[in-house]
């Protein structure tokens, strides 16, 4: 095969020299200017691929300049290629015009006067032609020059912009992220139109060639941050394509840890938001979620809803989101504990109605609750994955049946089916999906330890999370702050959100460069 | 030391790692230690008794001012030459590992007490050590995190005493110095002890970025540290009278029992939840500065070997720990660490200064 390739190469191109290596010089190789041996060069590489359509015509009546167009189908947007590109090579080339300008500006005249499409670029190498091919682009190479045209009609079938199905909130905006970088990139444009929003664009994967794109707003966000960021997703080394989760997990701080470090979004709000809090977004293409690094714990029970709603009613929801943490991660724990071990912490009156229900219950209480939970699990599982009708069947199943049959055959305790049900409720009253999958996992351990170790076990339980969430960090930002480290001026946007008028700093837990968000609020109307 | 991210704190985390080293197991016994020599004039002795760690921070910041980047590993062996030097380190390590052995038992004893009556000792150790282990290996920096984080969590355990407050008689603290100097000043030794991990310093002030606020962070932490013992000092006090308290061993845990509350009925919960962090605390930092001397007095790579150290050491605390056979013979080591105490915090600094003031002219050399 090498000796082939070799010769091959030789044939092409004679001035290139073997001293190189072979993948230099293939990208080295320039066009050359017959349309045949453009063709010849091609062939090999799209001879198998039936997807890849070429379409040789003449733009010109008496037949001296043969024109080959190249694209896959289903790439492009045919009707922009038959009206703007084809239609107009075919009908108005005029001969007599372009001849005054000789050949050699032939293809900038062509590019200047006869394609009516946005982006047109010249490509002279071999090895970027054959990329822009199968990056999905339209190639118009014509016969005696060695440049050729290539031209950015990407289109097809793709989804329209919808409500983003995981994020609702009551009063945001309605749009969510879709498949299309471009499309995804534009929507964060029209909520920030700043000059100094920066959209920096690499490709990644070596076979799946992802668009991704990194933005941030120059002037904010801390330089290192950024560079931190962008020299971690160039050493993604992948053959495949990357979706946003597949980056998240190569440029995570702790792989290791069940927490999520980089907070993902399907709402272009909250990545404009978020943006001028001086972090770094990443958008991919292919993946309707954007990731936004540094993220904090704190961010995972945010939701966009805390700063559309009144100050108090924002305040309210945020701290009961952090209940639910707490709630999902150790209720059945507590229970555990205190049935099982420190009855004598139960308020007196409330330990005879729990014993006069477990009265008949076979098992130990802790057997009980581990029962409980993995069957509710299984539950949440089930109906996460099954389409919407199909899934209320197995809530109403789960629920209804095997919570008030099991009751029923005393195999189970209404206080343990209670205490399961509102740990289920809490897991998804979190408003980042990612979080309440940490909890998922978490609450098992807890109860095991809960339940070998009773309350003790259940603080040992939370002083190696308490321990954990401490020592992590996302792109070297502690990740738990403002808590620990304290950042005292941060706390009010933590678990209560103080008036949007006093945030006139942005947060200090993500290093910025540029402090200052916003002017005092005139409140001379109030004295 | 090399600048490392790992080993590095803030003077802020400071303050809070050496709040943590010093309120330890001591906290809940130190209204009987002190009124049993002090009587109703105890919380005297231990406004006075905060000179002694005041005194020791200060030479300590002395040292490391003159060696800013040296810990105590490094500074004995160029101050009292190789031999004399190991021999001086090797007893800091020493104290420090059985310091945290006997706060580790005690720990546990009062856990088994109070919450897992049925549970064997060496196993509540053993969680301890293991949840001490897995903490300590990450760092300074998360110890310095961790410790602040849970002195938030420490100041919400106090508000519980408070709440036995309305049981309080103040007949209890009246004659105030009724207790006499010679009394209070007897209690003066004792008390001393309860501010045992001023020494943390040895090894935390090459890691500290702002050496100059060292001496600050340490006053004030000593003041929150007085402050705390002050307040459980006199709600004990005020609550149970100078006799009673002199039955409890633990005084601060029966304050705990006596609270109630209406609907939740007993706040001790929220006390013993928090109550494991109290105890993690001390036996996290010194069981990484032990660790971390450790590592340089074997010469060791602090990236690749402190963790190793670490397991090494956290398994000498909890081998350590399990010898006594009882309480009492615990109680009794105690005192013994805290005579060590001062020998480490006092004598410790002022050898390493009175070497650096004899061998002035030689060191210069150097």
């Amino acid at each position: 095969m090498k000796v082939f390739k070799k010769l091959f190469l030789n044939l092409l191109n004679k001035d290139c020299k073997m001293t190189e290596s072979q993948a230099d010089c293939l990208e080295n190789i320039k066009l050359p200017c017959k349309l045949t041996k453009k063709m010849e060069m091609l062939k090999p590489h799209i001879i198998k691929n039936k997807d890849i359509v070429t379409r040789s015509f003449y733009i010109d009546k008496d037949k001296d300049l043969q024109v080959t167009v190249i694209y896959i189908v289903g790439l492009i947007d045919t009707n922009i290629l038959n009206r703007d590109v084809l239609k107009r090579l075919m009908m108005s080339y005029n001969r007599k015009k372009m001849k005054k300008e000789g050949t050699k500006l032939l293809i900038d005249q062509i590019s200047r006067t006869l394609l009516s499409v946005g982006q047109v670029k010249k490509v002279d190498t071999f090895a970027d032609l054959l990329q822009k091919i199968f990056d999905g682009l339209t190639i118009i190479m014509f016969d005696g020059l060695s440049e050729v045209l290539s031209i950015d009609i990407r289109g097809g079938q793709e989804r329209d912009i919808s409500e983003p199905t995981r994020e609702n909130t009551l009063r945001g905006c309605r749009e969510g992220f879709v498949e299309n970088i471009d499309v995804n990139i534009a929507l964060v444009r029209r909520k920030i139109r700043d000059p100094k929003l920066v959209v920096e664009k690499t490709i990644v994967g070596r076979r799946g060639r992802t668009d991704v794109a990194f933005l941030y707003i120059e002037d904010i966000a801390d330089p290192r941050i950024v560079k931190e960021v962008k020299e971690r997703v160039a050493k993604i080394d992948i053959d495949g394509r990357v979706c946003a989760g597949s980056i998240e997990q190569w440029i995570e701080d702790s792989p290791y840890s069940f927490f999520p470090q980089i907070l993902a979004t399907e709402r272009p709000d909250k990545v404009a938001a978020q943006l001028l809090e001086g972090r770094v977004a990443i958008i991919s293409n292919g993946t309707p979620s954007v990731l936004i690094l540094p993220s904090l714990f704190v961010q995972f029970l945010q939701s966009p809803d805390d700063y559309f709603e009144r100050t108090y009613i924002g305040s309210f929801t945020r701290g009961l989101r952090y209940i639910a943490f707490f709630l999902a991660v150790s209720l059945p724990a507590i229970y555990v504990a205190l049935l099982g071990f420190q009855q004598e912490l139960i308020p007196f009156n409330l330990i005879v109605s729990l014993a006069e229900s477990r009265k008949e219950v076979p098992f130990p209480v802790a057997v009980e609750a581990i029962i409980q939970e993995l069957i509710i699990q299984l539950i949440i599982e089930t109906g996460l994955r099954l389409p919407t009708p199909l899934g209320q069947t197995v809530g109403v199943v789960g629920g209804i049946v095997l919570g008030q049959a099991a009751i029923a055959a005393k195999l189970a305790s209404p206080a343990v089916v209670i205490i399961t049900a509102v740990t289920t409720i809490c897991t998804f009253a979190m408003a980042t999906s990612s979080i309440s999958m940490a909890t998922r996992i978490l609450r098992l351990p807890m109860l095991i330890l809960a339940s070998t170790f009773g309350l003790f076990g259940f603080s040992l339980g939370w002083l190696i999370i308490f321990a954990h969430l401490v020592s992590l960090e996302s792109v070297g930002v502690p990740y738990f702050a403002p808590f620990a480290p304290m950042r005292f001026a941060d706390l009010k946007d933590s678990f209560y959100r103080n008036f949007t008028w006093k945030m006139e700093n942005r947060p200090v837990s993500i290093p910025n460069i540029n402090k200052k968000r916003q002017g005092k609020k005139d409140r001379k109307d109030k004295k | 030391m090399k600048a490392n991210s790992r080993f590095q704190i803030t003077s802020k985390q400071l303050i809070f790692i050496l709040i943590g080293t010093s309120i330890a197991t001591g906290i809940l016994s130190l209204p009987r230690v002190v009124s049993a020599e002090a009587d109703q004039d105890a919380w005297i002795a231990i406004i006075l008794a905060t000179s002694v760690p005041m005194l020791s921070w200060l030479m300590i910041e002395r040292l490391g001012r003159r060696f800013p980047n040296l810990t105590i590993v490094e500074m004995a062996s160029l101050l009292l030459g190789k031999f004399f030097g190991t021999i001086f380190s090797i007893g800091f390590i020493i104290y420090l590992i059985l310091f945290e052995s006997v706060v580790l038992r005690l720990g546990s004893e009062i856990t088994s007490q109070f919450v897992l009556p049925q549970t064997p000792i060496s196993v509540i150790s053993m969680l301890i050590i293991i949840s001490v282990i897995y903490i300590a290996q990450k760092g300074a920096k998360v110890i310095g995190r961790l410790n602040e984080l849970l002195f938030y969590f420490l100041l919400f355990d106090l508000l519980v005493l408070l709440f036995s407050l309305n049981l309080a008689d103040s007949t209890n603290f009246f004659p105030v110095g009724g207790a006499g100097g010679g009394k209070i000043i007897k209690a003066l030794l004792p008390t001393a002890y309860a501010y045992a991990g001023v020494e943390i310093l040895f090894v935390t002030y090459p890691m500290v970025t702002k050496k100059e606020e060292v001496l600050k962070a340490g006053f004030i932490a000593l003041g929150i540290i007085m402050i705390f013992y002050v307040t459980v000092t006199v709600i004990s006090i005020l609550v149970m009278g100078v006799e009673v308290i002199q039955y409890h061993i633990w005084p601060v845990l029966e304050l705990a029992k006596v609270v109630d509350v209406p609907v939740i009925e007993r706040l001790e919960f929220f006390f013993l939840v928090v109550w494991l962090g109290v105890v993690a605390r001390p036996v996290i930092n010194h069981c990484f500065s032990a660790a971390f001397s450790l590592t340089q007095l074997l010469k060791l790579d602090v990236n690749k070997h402190y963790s190793l150290m670490v397991i090494a050491v956290g398994c000498l605390i909890y081998v350590i720990s399990l010898i006594p056979s009882n309480l009492v013979l615990v109680l009794k080591y105690a005192t013994y660490v805290g005579y060590s105490f001062l020998i480490v915090a006092i004598a410790y600094p002022l050898l390493l200064h009175l070497v650096v003031i004899l061998q002035k002219g030689r060191l210069k050399k150097s």
